[in-house]
């Protein structure tokens, strides 16, 4: 299979004015579950935001929220799969393309200067992640990333003394620092080892696995399920105005690491946790529909 | 849970009425101002120099809304709230130099700000984030932008009806819902750190 310019391009298109528009049935189904639990005002400001997010689905030209994010596309080609472009080319085109379209917000500026580009790509923007995988097949992912908790997100170099507590504490402490300004009730993307770089990546992933599933692994899926039971003790609520739910779900990935380290990264998503896949097909792509299963 | 229909210029008085937790509806002419505005304004402000527009017993809303100028009249594609704890150290200043009545964000301002707000008759609503297509809704009018070559950071100049939800969250006589849950937030973290 030979992937060109025009289907990368049209599929980013795609994928970005649809992570836009549709909360994705995972996050709402946890907001939902939310609404059950939270009373008075803190009940009030999820049903606001299910509420949101079903009008921006059904318009068809409102986006769930003003702010598009950094585009974070994950790439993942299979054997048989021939790239005839470069791929992060293809993909900042079809970004630029969905932004003239529909009028989105151009966020993309220069890290020093601060001069905004005006079509939301840019050097090293959007952001591209791209791995060969085993299977068959190629599969894009885009997270369409909240600035507001991009921004509140936090990477420790622990001492390996710290161990698996360490790691707990700076997870607990930054949610409790990102407060009101990460847009809560957030979805926690925590990466465990690896070095400084494989770190931080390892936690943008964990923000890309589907929500409700643990991870196979019984010890990180026990720390997922531990650390959102500790996070909706910190009392923070919707929108860091109070309540049960500070926290929607936590995904940990890990890797090995040297033994001299204890990296943790904590990638924080704001509730409106807007992402979109599709898989690469001959000639074209499909959008993936995801069920509430993931 | 009452719900209070404000329209602008806003008076004092009303403000005064205006009590944290008491959920607000807004109608009439906002101002957009992200901290790039916030400065340039204050700046002008300290030089000596008139503001462009009129913001006595007026609105500042925290936000840089995406705005369709494809064709015709440009209009408000998408807004909603930005953070405006990023303005927290100049805020106090401006409320100084700006007879402003009510600013519009997320996720609250602090001390020094609650302060000059009590001082000078202002409260703070907080608008929902995320929830730009409920904000967007509620615009029926750019009346215009001041600064365009700012983008998402000039200043426009909008007319809304029955904007909502908002909820004050900081009023003029020192309550703050921010303050309170940071504090028991504080509180939950020493606990969870020490168990």
């Amino acid at each position: 299979m030979e992937i060109t310019f025009e289907v990368l391009e049209d599929c980013a298109a795609q994928l970005y004015w649809r992570a836009l528009r549709v909360l994705p049935p995972d996050v709402e189904k946890l907001l939902a579950g939310a609404r059950e639990r939270e009373e008075g005002e803190a009940a009030g400001i999820i049903r606001s935001m299910i509420e949101n997010s079903r009008l921006a689905a059904s318009s068809g030209n409102q986006i769930i929220c003003q702010d598009t994010g950094i585009p974070v596309f994950i790439l993942e080609i299979g054997p048989g799969c021939e790239m005839a472009c470069d791929p992060a080319e293809a993909l900042a085109s079809g970004v630029k393309r969905a932004t003239k379209k529909h009028h989105l917000r151009a966020n993309c500026v220069s890290a020093l200067t601060r001069v905004n580009t005006r079509t939301n790509a840019g050097r090293g923007y959007p952001v591209v992640h791209h791995f060969t995988k085993g299977s068959e097949g190629a599969r894009i992912t885009l997270l369409a990333k909240g600035s507001g908790s991009e921004s509140r997100s936090r990477l420790a170099m622990l001492d390996p003394v710290k161990g698996e507590r360490g790691i707990r504490d700076f997870v607990l402490r930054t949610v409790a620092e990102g407060g009101p300004r990460s847009c809560p009730p957030v979805v926690v993307g925590v990466g465990i080892g690896g070095s400084f770089d494989t770190v931080a990546l390892l936690s943008k992933l964990a923000l890309a696995r589907p929500l409700g599933l643990h991870s196979p692994d019984a010890a990180l899926a026990r720390m997922e399920g531990d650390l959102l039971g500790d996070m909706n003790r910190l009392g923070i609520g919707p929108m860091g105005l109070g309540g049960r739910t500070t926290a929607l779900w936590v995904s940990i990935e890990s890797a090995d690491t040297h033994l001299t380290l204890n990296p943790v990264a904590v990638n924080l998503s704001c509730w409106a946790h807007r992402r979109a896949s599709a898989r690469l097909l001959d000639n074209g792509f499909e959008l993936e529909v995801w069920d509430d299963t993931g | 849970m009452i719900l209070v229909e404000l329209e602008t210029p806003i008076s004092r008085e009303r403000i005064m009425g205006l009590r944290a937790g008491d959920s607000i509806s807004l109608t009439g002419d906002v101002y957009t101002m992200r901290d790039q505005a916030t400065l340039r304004l204050l700046e002008m402000a300290r030089a000596g120099e008139e503001p462009p527009f009129d913001l006595s017993g007026g609105v500042v809303y925290h936000a840089g809304p995406a705005v369709d100028d494809s064709g015709g009249k440009p209009r408000v594609a998408s807004i909603g709230p930005t953070t405006s704890a990023r303005v927290n150290s100049i805020m106090p200043e401006f409320l100084e130099r700006f007879d402003v009545r009510l600013v519009i964000g997320k996720g609250g301002m602090d001390g020094g700000v609650l302060e000059a707000m009590g001082r000078r008759g202002c409260a703070y609503a907080s608008a929902i984030g995320g929830c730009a297509a409920l904000y967007t809704c509620s615009v029926r009018e750019l009346v215009g932008i001041t600064w365009e070559e700012m983008g998402p950071e000039a200043v426009h100049h909008l007319r809304v009806e029955r904007m909502k939800p908002l909820r004050v969250t900081m009023d003029a006589h020192g309550g703050s819902i921010h303050r309170d849950v940071e504090e028991g937030t504080g509180r939950a973290l020493v606990q969870l750190l020490g168990e």
